[in-house]
């Protein structure tokens, strides 16, 4: 009688949960996501992972191809340079915000000038739009970007940043009533958003013809669920459809679930290992070629890509992504020999090994463990130094790190020209301090001829091969998990959108 | 009574004050603040251009002094990243884990008080050596992984209740069962000892030698003077309860206020995280301020 009166009850209870299935009649979506969204303005959030719902919202000028990685048009037709610093977009005609304000040159310019603006600040302003000058307006629908120098990756940069705000509604609205409820000429409009909770996006039934095609989903409702064992329990129940960004762990205990598939797909994110080869945090044997020498050889890297990235994650030679424009794939390579590590550390000034702090935040944590295992095999004692993250970035950037795990995701930017200025520059992120390399690749950054750019950077790279001046470690891959029946096609750059996914 | 209210109240101002310094302190002495909001490719310039935006630029005290001005004024500042005033925060969460804080202490009241006395009723026996085992299990268990194991089983196995958001109140029973099974214990235990205590006084020697009912001993007489350490604690727990359900929200993705905590924490969202260790700090001072007074009218003893 008991068992039979909580069976009822179960059952009563479980039709109070909706299912997946409901879900695909419905052609509606949850996306489970891990940090919480507090703001739709893409200039106020510093997260990377909030952008990815509000390009369903707000768009781009041009847009990347997730299976080519071209780049496409999108608010922009079509695009040509006037002279090496001035990018002239054609804008599509047609298109209008959700609140039915007409798009135009206006408000390309007005973007513009909103990301240009010193207050408040905008988030990655230097490194999204340091380049940018300033736009001018040629005609209704036409638009010319200026830039500060000639940079070739501009037109790959317009399809990753610079979301066109509606000159109208943002000025009235102001950053903070526009991030609760932003006007964009995206697939998707906010129906409701309760930050930290859940924000219901439905299909804009204006949406003008996008060479990608229309919006698939009537509704997608996004979900903050931080526990990875509980995303990945809502998952296997069928509450949450999608699951991005998914780690190693969820991606196995996903693995043979009934009604749950996976996916691995790229990124343009890579982890490498940056050794203080310019003293900067003092005098340390990092300035030893043979100590740099023999901690890029004693490190399995293979193994780490392997065991901590899994599927998909390749190791590199050149601390870049092999997908970046000017990222050699012909460097010195340093394979995991540790008879030849040891021989090394003897040729050293430091025979006898030492003790070394290796710097991380977040996920660098387990990278780090696993190289001081294989640095213990000759001599090295490594310990973490595992910082939150913005005691980590505080102390990198000021040179006070003799050694760190560094992830760069290059802002999704599929040219080296997004990385290497912090690294190997002179900025704040450079630990070689090395001139001819400085010079080889600010070179290449103020020119536009593709085969001369290709050749300063493989200059610039294969000498930081030969120096061993950071130890490039792997690519990182982005998993996926999501429900059996979602047509769903991993990007080559790891930020899907998720307009493009349908129920088959 | 208004003496021990005073001076009550002036120790709890004394706290809140302490708390406020700390607070403050503990999350500007790194000076990480601009790199925080200015993330990995800021430059030295826009750095600069941050620090003096948000004067972090300012000495230490000035920047306290004006943020304690605006606290006392009731502005408990805006969000680095949402630029949402932290008051309004704070308030829009605060349902939940206030929701989540009382059924939890509830149901860890229904179930502790109950057992700490048919503990305490027959020592030694059965009920005794259950309420011992039901504790230590408790008290070793962290709520995370009981939360796990609730998870797997109720959400993921049998189905039928919800393991994350706040959709319905049913979202808040395994949240409240995880929680409570590890408040639960403290209250057994206490109530045991009191009881224990109280039932070996000579008062109730002699209610039993005038005949009166068991339970009416038990519950009128013993219980009576049993529970006023449950009650101070009780108190301590529901403030811990608020400030401190971080693990169990996250788990449950309830969207309450140790979850923006937890959120504010990982991204040095600073305004945030001073505003809710203030405003915990200031609610766990005022429930001890209720304990005390409860206790002062339970107990005319402790009023001089």
């Amino acid at each position: 009688m008991a068992r039979a009166r909580f069976l009822i009850i179960a059952a009563a209870l479980a039709l109070l949960s909706p299912s997946a299935r409901g879900q695909q009649a419905q052609n509606s979506l949850t996306w489970g996501f891990t940090s919480e969204i507090e703001t739709l303005d893409p200039y106020a959030t510093a997260k990377r992972t909030a952008q990815l719902v509000i390009r369903n919202v707000l768009e781009t000028l041009l847009y990347r191809d997730p299976v080519s990685g071209a780049a496409k048009p999108l608010l922009a037709t079509s695009w040509r340079w006037v002279d090496d610093r001035t990018l002239e977009l054609s804008l599509r005609q047609g298109v209008s915000f959700q609140d039915g304000q007409a798009f135009d040159a206006d408000d390309v310019v007005f973007t513009v000038a909103q990301v240009k603006r010193k207050d408040p600040p905008v988030a990655f302003a230097e490194a999204d739009y340091g380049y940018i000058d300033h736009a001018e307006k040629v005609d209704a629908m036409t638009v010319r970007l200026v830039l500060n120098a000639p940079t070739p990756s501009a037109v790959d940069r317009l399809t990753q940043t610079l979301f066109i705000l509606p000159h109208g509604a943002y000025a009235t609205l102001g950053p903070q009533a526009f991030g609760r409820a932003p006007v964009g000429t995206g697939p998707y409009r906010v129906a409701s958003f309760e930050p930290g909770r859940k924000l219901v996006l439905t299909r804009n039934a204006g949406y003008h013809a996008a060479e990608w095609g229309k919006p698939r989903l009537d509704t997608v409702t996004v979900v903050t669920i931080p526990d990875p064992q509980t995303q990945v329990a809502e998952l296997t129940r069928g509450r949450v459809d999608f699951l991005w960004n998914i780690n190693p762990d969820q991606v196995q205990q996903l693995q043979g679930q009934a009604g749950v598939k996976t996916a691995t797909g790229g990124s343009t994110s890579v982890d490498f290992l940056s050794l203080d080869a310019a003293g900067r945090s003092g005098a340390n044997p990092m300035q030893d070629k043979n100590v740099r020498l023999a901690i890029a050889t004693a490190i399995n890297r293979q193994a780490i890509s392997q065991v901590l990235q899994g599927e998909g994650s390749v190791v590199i030679d050149a601390p870049c992504h092999p997908k970046q424009f000017g990222c050699p794939t012909e460097v010195e390579k340093h394979d995991y020999n540790i008879a030849k590590a040891k021989e090394l550390m003897k040729q050293s000034a430091y025979p006898n090994g030492f003790s070394l702090d290796i710097g991380a935040f977040t996920d660098g944590g387990p990278v780090a463990e696993a190289i001081i295992g294989d640095l213990r095999e000759i001599g090295i004692k490594g310990r973490v130094d595992l910082r939150e993250t913005s005691a980590w970035i505080k102390d990198f950037f000021a040179g006070r790190m003799q050694a760190s795990i560094v992830p760069w995701p290059s802002s999704g930017v599929y040219d080296v020209a997004a990385m290497v200025p912090l690294f190997f520059m002179g900025q704040q992120g450079d630990y070689t301090r090395d001139k001819e390399i400085e010079a080889w690749f600010r070179e290449a950054g103020s020119i536009v001829d593709p085969a001369e750019r290709q050749r300063l950077y493989a200059l610039g790279f294969r000498k930081i091969a030969q120096e061993a001046y950071v130890v490039p470690l792997m690519t990182t891959v982005t998993a996926y998990g999501f429900r059996e029946g979602l047509d769903f096609v991993p990007p080559a750059d790891g930020y899907p959108l998720i307009a493009m996914t349908g129920w088959r | 009574m208004a003496g021990f209210l005073t001076r009550r109240l002036g120790e709890a101002l004394i706290v809140c004050f302490t708390a406020s310094i700390v607070a403050f302190a503990l999350s500007h002495i790194g000076d990480n603040l601009s790199t925080a909001i200015g993330g990995m490719e800021a430059t030295p310039q826009e750095l600069a251009r941050i620090r003096a935006y948000y004067g972090f630029d300012r000495s230490l005290p000035a920047q306290y002094l004006g943020w304690a001005g605006h606290v006392l004024g009731g502005d408990l500042g805006t969000s680095f990243f949402s630029h949402e005033s932290v008051t309004r925060m704070i308030l829009d969460r605060a349902p939940v884990t206030l929701a989540l804080a009382l059924s939890s202490l509830t149901l860890a009241l229904l179930t502790g008080v109950p057992l700490g006395i048919a503990a305490a009723v027959r020592p030694g026996d059965w009920p005794d050596r259950l309420c011992l085992f039901l504790a230590t299990l408790g008290q070793a268990m962290p709520s995370y992984w009981t939360g796990l194991l609730l998870i797997l089983v109720f959400g993921v196995e049998l189905q039928v209740l919800p393991i994350s958001g706040t959709e319905s109140w049913l979202s808040f029973v395994l949240p409240s069962v995880a929680l409570a099974w590890f408040v639960m214990p403290v209250l057994a235990r206490l109530t045991r000892a009191g009881m224990l205590e109280a039932l070996g006084a000579d008062y109730i020697r002699t209610a039993r030698a005038k005949g009166l009912p068991r339970h009416m001993i038990i519950v009128k007489h013993a219980l009576r003077n049993a529970i006023l350490p449950v009650v101070s604690v009780a108190m301590v727990q529901l403030g811990y309860l608020m400030g401190g359900s971080i693990v169990v929200e996250s788990v449950f993705a309830l969207n309450g206020v140790g979850l923006l905590a937890w959120n504010a924490i990982q991204r040095s969202d600073y305004p945030v995280v001073q505003g809710i260790v203030i405003i915990v700090a200031a609610l766990f001072v005022l429930l001890n301020l209720c304990a005390d007074l409860i206790n002062g009218a339970l107990d005319p003893r402790l009023r001089r």
